[in-house]
């Protein structure tokens, strides 16, 4: 995973525990005098390691700490690093869901050594679609329900998102069925 | 390159379909008038029209030239930029012919230097087609922002780590100094006391609990005749075997005491000048640890010879005053009545037999001052031969027992005169020693005399002999004066006499010190012993007795 990923690992941390208990996450991690850029890439034992140390440290439950992680990363990480174009992702949240296949693709440009996860909708309606998740991480489901929280909360659209297939329960990839109550401009 | 259909693709290419993939484009006809667009131009150039002119609208950026469907169509391989006039947003894209009227369109797409720019011009990336980098370009100029930032923010804090490295190097180079200046000065300290330790005119040493040297200085290593190396790890014994046993005493007790200790006029015959006594002052330190265990013992001797020699020089100086004065006094004494006695005569010169008769008594006078005289320079020719060793003893088997009678013979006017108490004692078995008898008795006389001298009127004078293991041994014991403590050792030196000898009855001080010396002369020994001033004394003498058979006799 690119630095980007641990540097919001350490910037939910500080924002909610604050800088002593990062320290001791980094520490605990083996990270204590690594300085993460936010472009390069580094094995995804760097990010899996914090997730655990800060579960073990904050005393927090994995799942738990994956959701919240989604959330924060569109909601702080993804504003903070990219907000125009987050912004321009879409007028709607059914116009940005339908927009992210696109965007990984130019991600899997822009930073050609990441494994990005890819994207697919289908059945779309206007109050819902179906999205398919396909990475080769284990692990993240509950990072990519925090992404859509995340997204609810951001344009402002309550939805609803039922886990209809899940990897880790033997399935080709995750299926999320999202729907959301009005189209919202 | 001029785009030609290939035979293959002629007629094929649908220009509905082709137009959709880019939603930006605006077409105008031969004269310029503007006849179509895209459908997502009007969100960026709201102003770019059907039935505008594309003069009327745009402003021609590159290349330089007229803005007119001609010029377009001119410039078929040349990429275009034109700013809409309204606005000044930039669109970019090249030039297609359409068909030969003269229908040309412009392969549009906005121009955007930043990501803000999507939103500011009412913008969502679905706007752009699929195949337009422009989002590509705006998602990597923000990742290369995001990725400065980060550097940025690196550098930050390398900065300021190599300010916090500079004052931490800086802090110890301080520290570096101040440790070098103090192992400066510990070093000089060190070098101080190294040049006093080596050259204190004073003998210095260390040892450890064992009592092995550990260090010793070079006027300490002078007297005992060992360089100050070679000490080091020896033990006293094997240093200074005739005293090892008195230093490793006083040592121990220090140890036990844990206290400094001082030991004065310590006499011992060094390495150095083997056959010399010497004088020394000796002080001990004990050595403590933090934790106040004795981890050593520090030795300081300074040698007081020199001191001591200055000391009995100025004693015998003033001695020897004290016997001039003395000398003088005897000597006149018996002048004047001899004067006296021979005016006298002189005056009274007469047959008359009572004058003949007092004229006798006067002589009489005159003759036993004379001799007393004569007596008086016979015991200073017998000092001149004590000091040349000149003294010549006729030895021969003789007994104590018949000796000391003699002696008391020649005492007993004196001890009459001043009306002492006399006990004598001899045991009833021989005293056989190998001995000069007259000398014997004259050592004896004087032991009496010196007994009379310090004993005042009526008082109790003891003549014992006995026999006291291989010796045969006499003591003479008083109740007199007695002898202070400091003059024990003295008065048996050559014109000594206590401080009050004088007013007790005269004498030149060389009583005591003749019978010493012919004491010796007969392998003997003297000793004097008092329980102080007023305290009375005892004197004795021991001579080897002479065992039957195994006797030899001296002749000189």
């Amino acid at each position: 995973m690119y630095g980007i990923v641990t540097k919001a690992i350490g910037d939910l941390i500080v924002s909610t525990y604050g800088e002593d208990r990062w320290e001791a996450v980094r520490a605990k991690a083996g990270l204590e005098d690594e300085y993460l850029v936010s472009t390069e890439p580094y094995p995804d034992e760097v990010a899996y390691g914090l997730i655990s140390a800060a579960c073990d440290i904050l005393e927090c439950p994995v799942d738990a700490f994956m959701v919240r992680f989604g959330e924060h990363w569109i909601l702080e990480t993804g504003a903070a690093c990219y907000g125009p174009l987050l912004k321009s992702g879409g007028a709607t949240l059914r116009e940005f869901l339908l927009n992210l296949p696109h965007f990984h693709t130019r991600v899997v440009l822009l930073y050609p050594r990441l494994q990005p996860p890819e994207f697919a909708c289908t059945d779309v309606t206007e109050n819902s679609l179906r999205l398919h998740y396909f990475t080769a991480r284990p692990g993240l489901t509950n990072f990519m329900v925090g992404l859509l929280r995340g997204l609810s909360q951001h344009y402002e659209t309550p939805i609803s998102i039922v886990l209809s297939a899940a990897k880790a329960e033997g399935a080709d990839h995750d299926i999320f069925d999202v729907a959301w109550d009005a189209p919202r401009k | 390159m001029t785009p030609e259909a290939t035979p293959a693709l002629a007629g094929k290419l649908p220009i509905r379909e082709f137009l959709r993939a880019f939603p930006f484009y605006l077409a105008w006809d031969r004269a310029g008038a503007i006849i179509e667009v895209g459908p997502s131009l009007p969100k960026v150039c709201p102003q770019i029209a059907p039935g505008k002119t594309l003069n009327e609208v745009l402003r021609l950026v590159r290349p330089h030239g007229e803005l007119s469907a001609a010029f377009f169509a001119q410039h078929p391989d040349q990429l275009f930029i034109v700013a809409d006039r309204s606005n000044d947003r930039l669109l970019r894209g090249s030039y297609l012919a359409l068909d030969p009227s003269g229908v040309g369109v412009m392969l549009a797409t906005p121009w955007m230097t930043g990501p803000d720019q999507i939103t500011e011009y009412g913008l969502t990336q679905g706007d752009f087609a699929v195949h337009d980098q422009t989002l590509d370009l705006l998602l990597l100029q923000q990742t290369q922002h995001m990725a400065a930032n980060d550097l940025r923010q690196l550098n930050a804090k390398l900065i300021a780590k190599r300010e916090e490295l500079i004052e931490q190097e800086a802090r110890v180079r301080r520290s570096e100094k101040e440790a070098r200046d103090q192992r400066d000065e510990a070093r000089r300290q060190r070098d101080e006391l190294e040049w006093i330790h080596n050259n204190a005119p004073i003998g210095l040493c260390y040892f450890d609990l064992d009592l092995r040297f550990r260090r010793v200085n070079r006027y300490l290593a002078e007297i005992n005749g060992l360089r100050a190396e070679d000490h080091i790890g020896r033990r006293i014994a094997e240093v200074v075997p005739a005293i090892a046993s008195r230093i490793e005493q006083q040592a121990r007790s220090v140890m036990a005491t844990r206290r400094p200790a001082r030991y004065e006029n310590v006499t011992a015959v060094t390495p150095a000048q083997p056959g010399v006594t010497r004088y020394f002052n000796e002080s001990w330190f004990p050595l403590f640890d933090d934790s106040g265990a004795i981890v050593g013992l520090t030795l300081l001797v300074e040698e007081v010879t020199d001191r001591k020699r200055v000391r009995v020089l100025r004693e015998a100086d003033r001695r020897k005053n004290v016997f001039l004065a003395t000398l003088a006094h005897e000597l006149r004494n018996p002048l004047a009545p001899i004067k006296s006695a021979l005016q006298l005569v002189q005056m009274t010169d007469s047959d008359d037999p009572a004058i003949r008769r007092e004229n006798r008594a006067a002589l009489a006078i005159a003759e036993r001052q004379v001799d007393h005289l004569v007596r008086l320079v016979d015991d200073l020719l017998e000092v001149a031969r004590i000091t040349h060793g000149k003294i010549e003893l006729r030895k021969e088997r003789t007994d104590i027992r018949e000796i000391l009678p003699q002696a008391l013979d020649l005492a007993r006017p004196h001890l009459e005169k001043k009306r002492h108490r006399l006990s004598y004692h001899a045991p009833p078995i021989p005293l056989p020693v190998i001995g000069d008898n007259v000398r014997l008795v004259q050592v004896f006389a004087n032991l009496l005399d010196n007994a009379i001298k310090y004993t005042g009127p009526e008082g109790a004078i003891a003549l014992c002999a006995s026999r006291e293991g291989p010796d045969a041994v006499v003591r003479v014991k008083d109740n007199g004066r007695g002898i202070p403590p400091d003059k024990l050792a003295s008065i048996w030196d050559l014109f000594s006499q206590v401080e009050y000898a004088r007013e007790a009855r005269g004498g030149i001080g060389i009583g005591l010190a003749l019978a010493r010396t012919i004491v010796r002369l007969h392998d003997g020994r003297v000793g004097a012993s008092s329980a102080g001033a007023g305290l009375g004394s005892e004197f004795y003498v021991a001579i080897p007795l002479a065992l039957s058979g195994a006797a030899q006799i001296d002749e000189g």
